[in-house]
């Protein structure tokens, strides 16, 4: 296998629509720098950047995976990443109601940053959560591969040794049923 | 539109990718109909809740993968000119520290454990607020107690363990938690893991609590 230390951008890209581990390697190595610089400078810690960091990628799988991202010519992939980066730390600041300064004007790049739901609200959720985690390795991975990954049918059936693709869907209708069972019931026990 | 009909299309519609004419129609049976509008609520509810877990494990993911460059690009030993992986005496040493001195805070702590001369159940107690609001890192169980160990004031539980690695939001949720509390922080820099067991957690060698006073 291709050591990520060599990885190009295009390499990266390709790597990330596979959601090889190696791809996400090849950017931390040497396409977050300047982020965690810029964090750092900017009244954040280290653990504000390592935050930013880890959402920013996040945001380039998701638009990778939607088929909603293309490297414009000449455009560098750390550039790309700094810009989202820039963007998401403006946003916090202004979250936290924190003075912002002229450098740190968001930047005019075509980026429009999705709504990164990742916080547990409150202990209802936490608990739906957990009915998530009680369902079999199985069911989880499909219904992962299905709503987060966005994997065809056709690889899931490939991956999880499903003899057709439409098994594979018939397999995640009952594993999405069951779940939706285990769910109403702790909604109802909540009250 | 029938039932077996509608419930096939709910995902269609959360994708955006209904023809306008049965969009409309889908809708239409939302509001007229409110066994239906229950089912897809549920269905709306439980798909995000899965994106929401399939988010917290990718940057739980990131997270590992991070650790996994950050210590593969260490300097290295000059004398390693074959370009194999040899164990320095010294992270041996290290680990040996750690693993005894996890020993004997096991066996010398697990009966009566302290937190700052504060009993652990008055002081789990006081810090059930957190993990009672969310949970830590790439699992899902719901934490009921915590307790932390502190290399000055010796005290944690012990129980069989796993790790789980913790997110970068996760720690700032937790450090604000602290705060909160005036439990003081900060978290040591590098936290990385954490133990827990069904009724308690441990934040092992990673948080430093100051004291109160």
């Amino acid at each position: 296998m291709q050591d990520y230390k060599t990885y190009n951008d295009l390499e990266i890209i390709d790597g990330i629509k596979r959601n090889e581990d190696n791809a996400y390697k090849a950017i931390f190595y040497n396409r977050t720098n300047s982020i965690r610089k810029f964090i750092l400078k900017n009244s954040g810690d280290e653990e504000d950047a390592k935050e930013i960091e880890q959402k920013t990628i996040l945001i380039l799988f998701e638009k990778i995976r939607d088929n909603n991202f293309e490297l414009k010519q000449g455009v560098k992939l750390s550039t790309f990443l700094f810009s989202i980066a820039k963007n998401l730390w403006y946003k916090d600041l202004k979250k936290k109601n924190k003075s912002v300064s002229l450098d740190l004007n968001p930047d005019h790049m075509d980026i429009q940053l999705p709504e990164l739901d990742i916080t547990i609200r409150d202990e209802k959720e936490a608990l739906l959560l957990n009915e998530l985690e009680s369902l079999s390795e199985r069911c989880r991975t499909i219904l992962h591969s299905r709503y987060f990954l966005k994997i065809s049918y056709q690889r899931i059936a490939t991956v999880l040794g499903d003899t057709t693709p439409d098994n594979a869907r018939k397999n995640k209708a009952k594993c999405m049923k069951k779940l939706k069972e285990k769910m109403l019931q702790k909604i109802n026990s909540y009250g | 539109m029938d039932k077996a009909t509608f419930l096939g299309n709910m995902d269609k519609y959360l994708e955006g990718t209904l023809s306008n004419s049965v969009k409309a129609q889908f809708e239409n049976e939302i509001n007229l109909n409110s066994e239906l509008k229950k089912e897809f609520e549920l269905h709306k509810q439980t798909k995000e809740l899965i994106i929401k877990d399939g988010r917290r494990n990718f940057l739980s993911k990131l997270d590992h993968l991070k650790n996994e460059i950050d210590g593969n690009n260490t300097p290295k030993d000059s004398n390693k000119s074959n370009g194999q992986k040899k164990f320095l005496p010294w992270t041996i040493a290290l680990a040996s520290i750690v693993l005894i001195s996890l020993l004997v805070f096991y066996y010398t702590n697990k009966d009566t454990p302290v937190v700052n001369n504060v009993p652990f159940a008055e002081f789990s107690k006081e810090v059930e607020f957190y993990p009672s609001k969310g949970m830590l890192g790439g699992t899902t169980k719901l934490i009921k107690n915590l307790a932390i160990y502190n290399s000055s004031e010796s005290y944690y539980r012990y129980d069989s363990t796993f790790s789980i690695y913790l997110t970068a939001a996760d720690l700032k949720i937790l450090k604000a938690s602290f705060k909160n509390k005036n439990f003081g922080a900060p978290i040591k820099e590098g936290i990385e893991t954490i133990i827990f067991s069904d009724s308690e957690i441990i934040i092992n060698d990673l948080i430093h609590l100051q004291e109160l006073n």
